[in-house]
């Protein structure tokens, strides 16, 4: 059995990825484990002075007590939507893990790749489609990236509409 | 955790798909989920012995069955010590069941029609197996099946290729 694990799933709120979380909550995350959430930010979308600060490395990790306060998320510039900070919730909860969010600038394809290398994770959810407008895809053009460039285990999970 | 899943991994006997099986029995498998080895041999040209299994692939093959080289020599695949070793453990140790399948004919149509057939939960495999072009990321059954499978895929990378 592993000793703790960085479980990592990419975040833009879509509902792909809202099912890309559920199942990592579902089936791979277990008591123990660290559950992170990465959201990644268009670069320059600066809302504050402090976002320039966290552009190279992305943000501190926020808890899930601060990711749930839209105050805080704001500065952040960054609006999850009430489902998925439930199914985090919920899951920090049930399963009695830690759920942090990080919050990168910049292309999401790069940015994904560098938090598996820097954080480190030890696997990595995605969906296979977030907001982007070609939704004929099967498979958006992030995930493609992702699973060929990570350095750990990539779960790629199908949202069917 | 849901209960009873059926985790399937791509077998080739290649060192990327013992790193998928390993990974697939240490961070997914758990009590009473079902393990299905799967392993695809190419099409043979003489086809008098294994016509019967062709278009559905070999039975269910359970963990003692396949253990043994002699049931193995009907299939014609030859049991590798690791893998059985691997499976051994995660069988007591994760109070799992596990199966092997085998089928005939192309890896990328096969791996996605076992995930049909077999109802899978979820399937794991290595990025690149035993194909002699190395230098792509992802080999192309990894890849198709990535593409085309209708339940998550878990691709494990083999952490010696760099990129």
């Amino acid at each position: 059995m592993e000793g703790e694990r960085r479980i990592g799933v990419a975040v833009d709120f879509s509902p792909s990825s809202r099912n890309a979380l559920k199942w990592a909550v579902d089936n791979v995350v277990r008591k123990g484990d660290h559950l992170i959430l990465l959201t990644i930010r268009p670069e320059g979308m600066y809302e504050g002075g402090e976002m320039q600060l966290w552009e190279a490395t992305g943000s501190p990790f926020i808890p899930s007590s601060d990711f749930c306060n839209p105050d805080i998320m704001k500065k952040y510039g960054v609006k999850p939507d009430p489902e998925t900070l439930d199914i985090a919730t919920t899951a920090a909860r049930q399963k009695e893990v830690e759920v942090l969010m990080k919050i990168f600038w910049g292309d999401p394809r790069e940015k994904l790749c560098e938090a598996i290398d820097n954080i480190p994770l030890s696997c990595i959810i995605v969906g296979n489609r977030g907001l982007g407008k070609l939704q004929r895809v099967i498979m958006g053009s992030v995930s493609n990236y992702v699973v060929n460039h990570s350095s750990c285990p990539v779960t790629v999970v199908k949202h069917h509409d | 955790m849901t209960k009873d899943r059926k985790i399937g991994v791509a077998v080739d006997f290649s060192k990327g798909s013992k790193l998928a099986l390993k990974w697939a029995i240490d961070n997914l498998l758990d009590k009473d989920d079902t393990l299905f080895l799967i392993h695809v041999k190419p099409k043979l040209s003489d086809e008098s012995r294994n016509l019967l299994w062709y278009a559905t692939g070999s039975p269910l093959i359970p963990l003692i069955e396949f253990r043994e080289k002699e049931v193995m020599k009907k299939y014609e695949v030859d049991p590798d010590p690791e893998v059985l070793d691997m499976v051994d453990t995660a069988s007591t140790q994760k109070e799992a069941t596990i199966v092997a399948k085998i089928y005939w004919g192309d890896p990328r149509d096969k791996l996605c029609e076992a995930i049909a057939d077999l109802k899978l939960d979820c399937m794991v495999m290595g990025s690149r197996g035993l194909g002699t072009i190395k230098r792509v990321l992802i080999g192309s059954v990894s890849n198709h099946v990535m593409v085309n499978a209708t339940c998550p895929v878990t691709i494990v990378k083999d952490p010696s290729h760099g990129h």
